[in-house]
């Protein structure tokens, strides 16, 4: 080690971690959410692997009928990009309804609505 | 329902170059989560993995800023310290360039994940 570095720690993080585990249809599932300033870092996964990496933007459209309405625009940085990965990311994303952008990471045995919404569940536990 | 947790966290800091810097590494199967930073910001990501062929780890910047390249050296280092693991490494840096600072800092992980990466996974 150099001598610059000192092994003396103060605060321990700040980012906050939470982590949620479950059995969601026979599968292991783990939630964890890193709370950074800019960004959610969700990860929702059954392999415990971050699988396919979805960057979920929200888009603020003012909607004369409804005031306003959050739209948001996914972008997957990794993996699998098809349909079903933005469908699934919109709807976990728009179920949090964050205050920020979401870098969601989705590794999922079973892809089922069903799962898909207890996944959300878990997911919430870990926001409040 | 709960079940016990198969991912592990470590959240620590260190002061390098009287600059307290923030570490969060995640231990997933086959792969790690590393971020490093002085502020709680995500401002980009990068993946790197083992080169079937040749010695240099294949790395790309995943988002975020594409001239900063400290995530994406990062990443390349840990992969070529970490490579008897030879697991994917996940990468954020929000470090501002420092020559110095990330020499230490890099040091700092590859000690992290030496001492622990061999462990369960």
């Amino acid at each position: 080690m150099a001598a610059s570095t000192n092994p003396g720690t103060q605060q321990k993080s700040i980012v906050t971690t939470k982590q949620a585990a479950a059995d969601i249809a026979g599968h292991h599932t783990e939630i964890v959410v890193n709370n950074f300033k800019d960004h959610l870092f969700i990860i929702a996964t059954q392999y415990m692997k971050l699988g396919t990496v979805v960057q979920v933007t929200q888009d603020l459209i003012a909607d004369e009928v409804q005031g306003s309405c959050p739209m948001f625009s996914t972008n997957v940085l990794l993996g699998k990009d098809e349909p079903l990965t933005h469908v699934m990311a919109k709807t976990i994303v728009a179920a949090l309804n964050p205050s920020k952008d979401v870098i969601l990471s989705l590794a999922l045995k079973d892809t089922t609505p069903d799962t898909v919404h207890a996944v959300t569940d878990l997911i919430k536990t870990c926001l409040r | 329902m709960a079940s016990p947790s198969q991912i592990a966290v470590s959240d620590f800091s260190e002061i390098i170059l009287d600059k307290t810097v923030f570490f969060k590494v995640m231990r997933l199967t086959d792969s790690f989560f590393v971020w490093v930073g002085l502020e709680p910001h995500l401002s980009n990501m990068a993946v790197a993995m083992p080169a079937k062929y040749g010695s240099v780890p294949s790395c790309s910047l995943l988002f975020g800023n594409k001239s900063d390249l400290s995530s994406t050296s990062l990443a390349q280092k840990l992969e070529l310290t970490a490579k008897k693991l030879s697991k994917q490494v996940f990468v954020s840096c929000t470090v501002p360039f420092d020559q110095h600072l990330s020499v230490l800092v890099e040091k700092r992980l590859a000690q992290e994940l030496a001492l622990n990466g061999s462990g369960d996974l």
